[in-house]
């Protein structure tokens, strides 16, 4: 019976829902993919809108790369990447 | 690649509009709280363009790189990829013509053969500036020259572009051959006083001091075959004599010279190609200059012009040139003449040993300048030569 090389837990999470995904490469640079659209850009805060919510990220000498719909690229300075929920109806 | 500078609130807005009408942007910055700084595409910068005049927003170009400023620069001069094709076509059907032929002359007569008559005969084979290189049968020129004439030793045809290079080497003359055993004197080619007298072969019939005539017998042809026999020989040898060379010049000791009275008439007509109609006619005087002048009426586009002529009288007077001066010029051409007949007969041994000139006045008023050079030259030669000239 041939093994695997990876455990199934370590493989890449399928996404059929389209939510959004962040992928940082050390604390310069993050790929932001699915987001709905740039609420609001700032050298120090890039708020993006998602399914279900908002994706903020935050740090210094914030720019985007490679803008296209739907996914784009942070590049700076990162301190830290948020997660805002929608609050529930009612 | 192109950067634009937008001014303006809520610019994310704005990119989300582009983004929604197909753009992307490669980079994307802040340049403080109201202005961003967009890196993008020439579609990109169209969509951009679009939207920031439609809701009034202030757009700068800050620069344009790469393909996009070279599409730029293209639109701009789009004359110039046609024009450059154009002209590269023109240069390719220059170079399928030949444009030049050249004759060169080559070898040790090169000086005394004339290249005119190598472009008469390419003329009759139809070799002429402006045909096709194609049409250029190299190796036929060489041949049809070196048939049509056998002076040629060698006859080389090129084509090296545009150029068409004919080289022609004239044939050598032929060295004197002779019978050694077939009897021969040699005989004097020209008057003069022996020097001296070198026998290789015959009998030396003068010595030095005599005094020759043209044609008088230099070296006997014959040499003893035993106390009473003699047998002809073919002369062989040398003998050195001094003689002279003269050649003269002439001129007049006067000249005419112009003296102008300062009477004037001045004439006009108009003159299209060749036919002309007068406008102001004037008679010339019985002696006068006459100066004509074109003043272009029609410019580049019309070959119509005023001819105007002046005719200024004059009277003719004779004064006396300076004698020295002109003794001086006549002294040079009676040697420069001597000269080429020195040339003609020096066969590499001859030397000048003196010069001099003599002046006269003859009749008409001339002066005449007779130049006398004498040389030592070889004057042994057979009778045959003598007889042609040599």
């Amino acid at each position: 019976m041939k093994r695997r090389k990876h455990p199934e837990q370590l493989t890449w999470a399928p996404n059929p829902g389209r939510a959004v995904r962040v992928t940082t490469v050390g604390d310069r640079r993050a790929l932001v993919e699915n987001h709905l659209g740039i609420d609001a850009y700032g050298p120090e805060a890039v708020r993006l809108r998602c399914r279900g919510g908002a994706v903020c990220l935050r740090g210094r000498d914030l720019s985007l790369r490679e803008v296209r719909a739907g996914a784009l690229i942070v590049a700076g300075v990162l301190d830290g990447v948020e997660l805002e929920h929608d609050s529930p109806a009612g | 690649m192109i950067r634009l500078r937008v001014e303006g609130l809520r610019l994310e807005r704005l990119l989300e509009r582009a983004l929604a009408e197909g753009a992307s942007f490669s980079r994307v910055e802040r340049d403080g709280a109201r202005a961003m700084i967009l890196e993008t595409g020439a579609r990109g910068a169209r969509v951009v363009g679009k939207l920031c005049a439609r809701h009034s927003l202030r757009l700068e170009t800050v620069c344009v790189t790469g393909a996009d400023a070279l599409a730029r620069f293209c639109r701009r001069r789009w004359t110039l990829l046609p024009g450059l094709l154009l002209g590269a076509a023109l240069l390719f059907l220059y170079t399928q013509r030949i444009w030049i032929v050249d004759v060169a002359i080559l070898g040790d007569r090169a000086a005394a053969f004339d290249a005119a008559q190598v472009r008469a005969m390419l003329t009759q084979m139809d070799v002429h500036p402006g045909m096709a290189a194609a049409d250029v049968d190299v190796e036929g020129i060489e041949l049809s020259l070196s048939a049509a004439s056998e002076e040629f030793s060698f006859v080389g045809a090129r084509i090296q572009g545009v150029r068409l290079l004919v080289e022609v080497a004239p044939s050598l003359q032929a060295p004197e051959v002779y019978d050694l055993n077939s009897a021969r004197d040699l005989v004097a080619a020209c008057d003069g006083v022996v020097v001296s007298v070198n026998v290789q072969s015959g009998v030396a019939a003068v010595q030095p001091g005599d005094i020759v005539r043209r044609g008088e017998v230099l070296i006997r042809g014959e040499e003893r075959a035993s106390a009473e026999e003699t047998r002809g020989v073919a002369a062989r040898g040398e003998v050195v004599a001094r003689a002279w060379v003269e050649a003269s010049a002439e001129a007049e000791c006067t000249r005419v010279e112009r003296v102008y009275t300062g009477r004037t008439r001045t004439g006009s007509a108009l003159r299209f190609l060749r036919w002309s109609w007068p406008l102001s006619p004037a008679e010339p005087f019985s002696q006068c200059e006459a100066r004509e002048e074109f003043l272009p009426v029609g410019g580049l586009f019309l070959p119509l012009m005023i001819e105007r002529v002046t005719y200024a009288e004059y009277a003719q007077k004779r004064v006396r040139v300076d004698e020295t001066a002109l003794k001086t010029e006549l002294s040079e051409r009676a040697f420069a003449t001597a000269g080429e007949e020195i040339a003609q007969i020096d066969d590499g041994t001859l030397q000048v040993v003196d010069k001099w000139i003599d002046y006269s006045m003859i009749e008409g008023g001339r002066l005449r300048a007779n130049a006398i050079v004498e040389i030592h030259r070889n004057i042994a030669t057979t009778r045959e030569a003598l007889a042609q000239g040599g």
